[in-house]
């Protein structure tokens, strides 16, 4: 599979690069806190020492003062004890408490990192990957390597110091036996790999499903409405269940290779411990081992295991991180196609003045995308759709062919033709969405390819087809246009936009809630308020992409006269289907089949009698078909 | 621990998967035990006595035990695995099966970043206590425990100095609980605000582009993740000082202990022996007191996240399927009002659940119980069902109507005079406040929702297509359907021409948010879709709104003929949409305005004839 191709890349569930380049990646978000990390180590090796030596004193207590009856020696003992506990304490908190502080930070950056990333994105990008997955990287893939950091780096750094204290006092006891040791470490390193393997595959699988759970989740949250509509309620659970049984399957599989890593290492040492006392009791009855040394050698098998235990464990939790690192960086790997060309200048000040040269374009010029292997969709087998590499690499579906236009600054254009001839299209292209294939797109002679794109968009008020309205007050979602508008310019945006009268009817007016997605207004209330929105943003070309398709026409009428005064010295694009509100356009651009077939006035082209006559009057044909339309209201 | 407690009744299930792993966890910590007591064998009945016999039997048994010790703690391990996946697993399809059933009106007041947060975090949190925090904490209270009880035995009063520390150790536990408890319940609260910001972000995309509010969200984001930071640090704080507490405490009564029990070693009361067979049982039995810290913060992230699934499950649907439904075979469609009054308002819906704040901008949390402060100085009203309104705020009032089966029925009326509302309603999808809504006669609260639903075919107006193909999606409301059946839907919907056009015909894939689909399209496919579960009742909810003329004529055709003897509900703007109805009603403020056929309309009714000359003035 293919790891994201240019930036309309789908992501896929397949990992990016080795597990060195990874972790490498990691540390370079730890760089901004190597200062901290190096005090951590420092007062990790301080605590790490004082608790070993709090049982070793312990131990002297019996053998030097108790036994001796020095009560004096024993209580000075007694008060070293408790110092070395205490330090111990001390040094762990702070440790502890520097920790908790860079990890977080640690996780959040990389959180942030990718939000802004996401931000970056293309459309197209958008277009591909499910909201619910993407939701999942951010918070469950950051999560994973969360857990791991924040205990595991001060766990991992006391362990290896505990391995090398203890290996250095064995070696000092008996170097011979001491090497017998490192005999061990290649058989526990190739089982600790060889587990971690596995449970990399496993993480891995986790992550991705988790990210399949959620996406499914998403989609069925959001259309929830729809799914009851259509009583679908048991087969969406069907589907739910299927990604459900994956990621408990994926669970179950890494937790059960988890849990066999502790024991396999306790019977290792059991095992060595067992060799150990039999190959030194022959020894020793032989007489060539003093019984001291074999007992004080066995303590230390069970003090070499633990802390090796420790770190195989700990590795193979790093093995979790790392397969929400993989998905995070496989993420951020992923670059944008739409983006600002090198010392781009921003667009300054403009008349507005727009143009088209030979304009084609298509969704598919980049691969076809390759679907997340499992957990997307509906029902929707894995596999299911035919995999692009099998087919001859199909034509991409030109959605506009050589549209050329020019909008002199502050004329109106309409943008007429049946749905899907790529009027919408069009102005994705106008706003950069995408890139155009062929041929330019010029503003005020600029190609807008040529500048950057937040300085084009500044000047553009956009009313897109699909109203989105976010959570949050009416106001805010008006203010959303220009942030810097005080209450006052939010309310003649309002007024002008003929949302006024509505919002002041609202239990709490401009403060009243919206709730996800403007549920709780009706599409026209919530194209008014989109409407108010890009008025707000006082944009040197305005555009409408069926902006009031929901709104009753009694209302629409009132707002075209508002627009009307709006629209003075403004360039506009208008996109309807009602085709009174086409009329006053400067310029009516008919658009069919990715072609544009007509233009001219809107009289010009009545009078043309072609496709744009034919859709004039088929608006009136079922009213005249079903009564005579009254007197002076002849269609013509 | 309620949240905890209900979630452990998950157990159940997995009864003889608990005993495995309880007997599992028990057992490992004897066969850890055996190793000391086996090597003290070897050295003083082999070595010392010079009999290899009891060597080979010592390392024998130590092998033997080994074996076993392994084989039960992976036995354990999956068991764990078993249990907390299974119960997980159970938890999220519980969940999403029970949000599934939530109504609008529940909907209509939750985020969908909040929901999902309890799905996945929240119960992975639980999960996470299940599988490691319960057998470490069963681990931890045995050793104690035991331990405990031999140091009691041993020297009461030494012993007694433990219980001391124990009780001292216990109480700082306690507190522990007690205030970082709800820390982590706020901690997964932010983690849920931060999740509806990303997924509003994602889901509003192109307006986050086309305002170039790219810098603006991303400072939204910084804030809310800062805050989940911060808040994530301040547990972790209280975690990072408890554990050197309670280090320190264990510590200084092995202290203590060594102190006291010195004192009288030399003063003749004890014997050494007895003092450190003491003190290693201190040593064995308090070691895993200090994990205890980390079972702490388990315990309370998984009251914390298990109190926040919980609420979900508890959160009634606010439409109740009835008791004892009406048995309703082959319905015909005739559909009455009587006296209906609606308006959207506080629903039973308990206060966690419901969305605080926003995903943009701080917005005041939202009123969530119904005795919220007058709005804007408006007077209250207490309805029927016992929820608080603005008096005055009605969405539909006093609305009746007959539509007799097979009629078509148009809806006309300003933006925001309840067209929407009204044909919500016969679904069922929010219930009336007061008058009634029958189908055939039979009040819609007495069908079983699902059936009702089946014999319904609703195009919302807002039109939400699925990840998926495009005959998935036109075959979402009947998925066994024909191919043929399918292209016969879509031709009716005036769909099949554009779909033929796309790449992979009816395999094409719908994109996200249906991108690659024009506004017109998709609404083509929501009717196809719709048409395809043969309905008896069809509902258009403005879904022709970015359908261009022309192909809405030939839509209206091609459903005249298809849905004969279908009754029909359509919201519309355009006078052409409504002129062949049966039945026109035009609302305005919530009430019936007006109704009649087109002419009759237009002969009595201004309202009717001002949206007819908003149309055709011009012309």
């Amino acid at each position: 599979m293919r790891l994201g191709f240019g930036g309309g890349g789908m992501l896929t569930g397949e990992a990016a690069g080795n597990t060195r380049h990874t972790l490498m990646r990691m540390a370079a978000y730890l760089r901004p806190y190597r200062l901290q990390l190096l005090i951590v180590a420092f007062f990790v090796t301080i605590s790490t020492v004082l608790r070993l030596f709090g049982p070793m004193l312990l131990g002297r207590a019996i053998d030097l003062y108790i036994v001796t009856g020095d009560i004096i020696g024993l209580r000075t003992l007694v008060m070293q004890i408790v110092a070395v506990y205490v330090g111990a304490a001390g040094t762990s908190a702070v440790q502890g408490l520097i920790m908790v502080v860079l990890g977080q930070r640690f996780v959040s950056d990389i959180r942030a990192g990718l939000f802004s990333h996401l931000q970056e994105m293309s459309m197209a990008f958008h277009d591909r990957n499910q909201v619910g997955d993407l939701m999942s990287r951010i918070t469950n893939d950051s999560e994973a390597i969360n857990r791991t950091l924040s205990n595991g780096l001060i766990e991992f750094t006391s362990n290896i110091l505990l391995l090398g204290g203890t290996f250095v006092a064995m070696f000092l006891l008996n170097w011979q036996l001491a090497l017998a040791m490192i005999v061990l470490m290649p058989l526990m390193l190739i089982i600790t790999g060889e587990v971690t393997r596995r449970s990399r595959a496993a993480f891995r699988t986790v992550q991705h499903n988790l990210g399949a759970l959620n996406a499914v989740m998403e989609e069925n949250i959001t259309g929830a409405r729809v799914v009851q509509a259509f009583a679908r309620e048991k087969e969406v659970y069907a589907t739910f269940h299927d990604v459900n049984s994956r990621y408990r399957k994926a669970g179950m599989t890494a937790d059960i290779i988890t849990a066999a890593l502790g024991p396999m290492f306790t019977t290792m040492m059991t095992i060595t411990v067992a060799v150990a006392a039999l190959l030194g009791g022959w020894l020793a009855i032989g007489g060539t081992l003093e019984v001291g040394v074999l007992a004080a050698f066995i303590i230390y098998i069970m003090n070499f295991f633990r802390p090796m235990r420790g770190i195989a464990m700990l590795y193979n939790q790093l093995q979790s991180a790392l397969a929400g690192a993989e998905r995070i960086f496989q993420t951020l790997d992923v670059k944008p196609t739409v983006t600002d060309r090198l010392g781009a200048p921003p667009l300054e000040e403009i008349e507005g003045e727009v143009e088209f040269e030979n304009v084609s374009f298509s969704y598919d010029a980049e691969p076809p995308a390759v679907p997340v292997s499992n957990g997307r969709g509906n029902g929707r087998l894995p596999g299911a759709a035919a995999p692009p590499d099998l087919k001859e690499e199909p034509e991409p579906e030109r959605v506009l062919e050589n549209i050329s236009l020019h909008a002199r600054p502050g004329a109106t254009i309409a943008l007429v033709g049946p749905t899907g001839a790529g009027k919408t299209t069009i102005i994705s292209l106008l706003s950069r969405f995408y890139d155009v294939d062929e041929g330019s797109i010029r503003v005020d002679g600029h190609d807008i390819r040529d500048i950057q794109q937040g300085s084009l968009r500044k000047q553009l008020g956009i009313v897109l087809q699909d109203t989105f309205l976010f959570s949050g007050t009416v106001r805010e979602n008006i203010r959303y246009g220009r942030l810097d508008a005080t209450d006052e310019e939010v309310v003649a945006a309002a007024e002008l936009a003929n949302a006024d009268s509505f919002i002041r009817l609202l239990p709490g007016g401009y403060n009243s809630q919206v709730s996800e997605q403007g549920n709780n207004f009706s599409e026209g209330q919530r194209q008014l308020i989109a409407i108010a929105r890009a008025i707000l943003a006082d944009p040197r070309i305005l555009i409408l992409d069926e902006a009031t398709s929901s709104v009753d026409t009694r209302t629409e009428v009132q707002l075209q006269q508002a627009l009307l005064r709006l629209l003075e010295g403004r360039t506009a694009f208008v996109i309807a289907h009602r085709l009174s509100t086409i009329r006053n356009a400067d310029e009516v651009l008919v658009v069919n089949d990715h072609r544009i077939i007509e233009r001219g006035s809107h009289e010009e082209l009545l009078a043309m009698k072609g496709f744009y006559h034919d859709l004039y009057t088929s608006q009136y044909m079922r009213v005249k078909g079903a009564q005579p339309v009254p007197e002076g209201q002849e269609v013509g | 621990m309620s949240g905890l407690a209900r979630v452990i009744r998950y157990l159940r299930p997995y009864a003889w998967m608990t005993v495995l792993g309880i007997v599992t966890t028990i057992l490992p910590v004897l066969m850890e035990l055996v190793t000391p007591r086996m090597v003290q064998f070897i050295i003083d009945r082999g070595i010392r006595a010079g009999d290899m016999t009891a060597v080979w039997q010592g390392s024998g048994i130590m092998l033997l035990a080994a074996i076993l010790g392994a084989g039960t703690t992976i036995g354990q391990g999956i068991a764990r695995a078993q249990i907390s996946q299974g119960i997980a697993f159970d938890l999220r399809n519980d969940l999403f099966r029970h949000i599934q059933r939530f109504s609008f009106a529940n909907l209509d007041r939750m985020q969908t970043g909040q929901l999902m947060t309890r799905v996945s975090s929240d119960v992975d949190v639980a999960r996470m206590f299940l599988s490691a925090g319960m057998a470490l904490l069963l681990r931890t209270l045995l050793m104690v425990i035991g331990s405990l009880a031999m140091m009691l035995v041993i020297d009461w009063r030494l012993g007694l100095i433990m219980v001391a520390m124990l009780i001292i150790s216990g109480s700082v536990i306690f507190w522990f609980l007690r205030v970082v408890g709800p820390l982590f319940s706020i901690v997964q609260q932010k983690l849920g605000k931060l999740n509806t910001l990303v997924q509003e972000n994602l889901a509003g995309v192109h307006v986050v582009k086309a305002f170039v509010r790219e810098q603006y969200e991303i400072q939204n984001f910084d804030r809310d993740n800062v805050d989940y930071m911060e808040q994530n640090i301040k547990v972790g704080r209280y975690l990072a000082l408890v554990m050197p507490v309670l280090l320190v405490l264990t510590n200084l009564g092995a202290t203590i202990a060594i102190w006291r029990g010195g004192i009288d070693v030399i003063g003749g009361r004890l014997t050494i022996g007895e003092l450190v067979a003491f003190s290693n049982y201190m040593l064995i039995g308090m070691s895993p007191l200090l994990l205890l810290s980390n079972i702490l913060s388990m315990i309370s992230r998984a009251e914390a996240s298990s109190k926040r699934v919980v609420e979900v499950l508890d959160t009634e649907p606010a439409v109740q399927p009835p008791p004892t439904p009406a048995v309703i075979t082959e319905p015909a469609g005739d559909i009455s009002f009587e006296n209906v009054s609606f308006h959207y308002s506080g629903s039973r819906i308990r206060r966690g659940l419901e969305s605080d704040g926003s995903g943009n901008g701080q917005a005041p949390a939202r009123g969530g119980t119904p005795e919220a402060a007058p709005a804007n100085g408006q007077m209250l009203t207490r309805t029927r069902n016992g929820n608080v309104r603005p008096i005055g705020e009605e969405v539909l009032d006093g609305i009746s109507l007959h539509a007799a089966a097979g009629q078509k029925v148009a809806l006309m009326g300003a933006t925001g005079s309840g067209k929407s509302t009204l044909v919500n309603l016969i679904p069922r999808f929010y219930d009336t406040e007061g008058g009634v809504v029958k189908i055939d006669g039979v009040d819609v609260r007495d069908w079983e929702p699902i059936q009702l639903r089946k014999e319904i075919g609703v195009v919302l107006q807002q039109t939400t297509l699925f990840a998926g193909t495009v005959r998935e999606n036109i075959a979402y409301g009947r998925p066994g359907a024909s191919m043929e059946e399918v292209v016969s839907a879509a031709q009716a919907a005036q769909a099949h021409d554009f779909i033929m056009q796309m790449p992979d015909e009816y395999e094409s894939m719908v994109e996200a948010r249906g991108a690659n689909l024009s506004g017109g399209q998709k609404q083509r496919i929501a009717i196809a879709r719709a048409l395809l579960t043969r309905p008896s009742v069809l509902i258009l909810d403005d879904s022709t709104s970015s359908v261009d003329l022309d192909t809405e004529l030939r839509l209206q055709e091609a459903l005249a003929e298809k849905m004969e003897g279908t009754t029909t509900f359509i919201v519309a703007q355009r006078i052409s949409s409504v002129v062949d109805a049966d039945l026109i009603l035009v609302l305005d403020d919530g009430k019936i305005a007006a109704q009649g056929t087109h002419e009759e309309l237009l002969a009595g009714s201004d309202i009717y004839q001002e949206i007819y000359y908003s149309q055709f003035e011009e012309a």
